[in-house]
């Protein structure tokens, strides 16, 4: 009996260590699993780039296979992805894949800058095209693109 | 006394407090940090009442000379211009950037025009320091059909100055050899 009065258990010091490591250790796993389900967030002019994506303005036309386009607002334009439909198919592209597309500017369109391109063998038997700009942020991991999706698409028919 | 050194209850009390209190703070500044990206702020734009006009052109196909009269009719001080040209019949927009080919009339800074270099927003709205003649070489281009202004203001843009683009501004012309 007296033996088993000796056996106090884990001294506190210990437990408290044990406590605050497990705690950590769960924070840190939760953290990183959260981390996965979060979009990194890119920041342009000290806001969320998706914002930016409002602020982007720029004039388009096709005329005879040549595409022109204009940044007329303020956001540079690093790249644009152009999606091409023809029927109920489509297919994506980044304008310097484009044939014809080649020699869009490697910084991008900053203000004021045009680019033109004769694209014409590429969308000969397309129905519309869709130019949706790619803008340059930074992130955590460094520099990164974001593409902006949906209605910031400008569509011309052809 | 022997009592009061081993209440350690207090001490453990407060540690507790300002581990909390800590926590709360650091947890509000990252969550606030992370949000604050998300607030849209105001967009980049000249404002009302800005406003340019050609006031006079001459378009020389012999001698390849493009000059422009423009004349600051809104409200604020202008800095600069984009100028673009079309050397294509009907075409809806005008690509070629000549800026680089300005001959007399200012600056021509990256693919923009500048008016003065030692001052900002040089073109001022009051008369007679409101207009400027330009003259452009046009010699590398065919005939040419079109041009376009969007004149440009220096703003402070969140304390830093910054070359806004008054899109709303622009002014077009088509061109026609004298």
């Amino acid at each position: 009996m007296i033996k088993n009065n000796k056996k106090r258990g884990l001294s506190p010091v210990v437990t408290t260590v044990l406590l605050i490591a497990l705690v950590v250790v769960i924070i840190m796993i939760i953290f990183l699993w959260f981390r996965g389900m979060v979009e990194e967030g890119v920041i342009k002019f000290g806001e969320n780039i998706q914002l930016v994506c409002d602020d982007v303005e720029f004039e388009s036309s096709y005329s005879n296979g040549e595409l022109s386009i204009v940044n007329t607002g303020n956001v540079p334009i690093f790249n644009l992805n152009v999606k091409i439909s023809q029927g109920g198919n489509y297919q994506t592209k980044e304008i310097a894949e484009v044939d014809g597309g080649e020699n869009w500017p490697e910084n991008g369109l900053n203000q004021g800058a045009s680019f033109s391109g004769n694209i014409g063998n590429e969308v000969e038997s397309a129905d519309k095209i869709v130019l949706y700009p790619i803008l340059m942020g930074s992130s955590s991991s460094g520099k990164k693109t974001y593409i902006c999706e949906g209605s910031y698409g400008k569509e011309i028919k052809l | 006394m022997n009592n009061f050194l081993k209440n350690k209850k207090g001490i453990s009390i407060v540690i507790g407090y300002i581990l909390l209190i800590s926590i709360s703070i650091i947890m509000s500044v990252l969550v606030y940090q992370w949000l604050k990206t998300y607030v849209p702020t105001d967009s980049i734009e000249c404002p009302e009442g800005t406003s340019i006009f050609i006031k006079e052109i001459s378009y020389n196909c012999e001698n390849s000379e493009l000059n422009l009269i423009i004349k600051n009719n809104g409200r604020f001080g202008i800095n600069g211009y984009f100028i673009k040209v079309s050397d294509k019949k009907g075409s809806e927009l005008a690509t070629i950037d000549i800026a680089k080919n300005l001959i007399t009339g200012g600056t021509a800074s990256g693919s923009s025009v500048v008016f003065s270099e030692l001052s900002e927003n040089a073109l001022s709205p009051t008369e007679p320091a409101n207009i400027k003649l330009a003259v452009f070489d046009v010699s590398d281009y065919s005939q040419l059909y079109k041009v376009e202004i969007i004149p440009t203001r220096i703003q402070i843009v969140n304390d830093i100055k910054r070359l806004v683009s008054c899109t709303n501004a622009k002014v077009e012309a088509d061109l026609k050899c004298n």
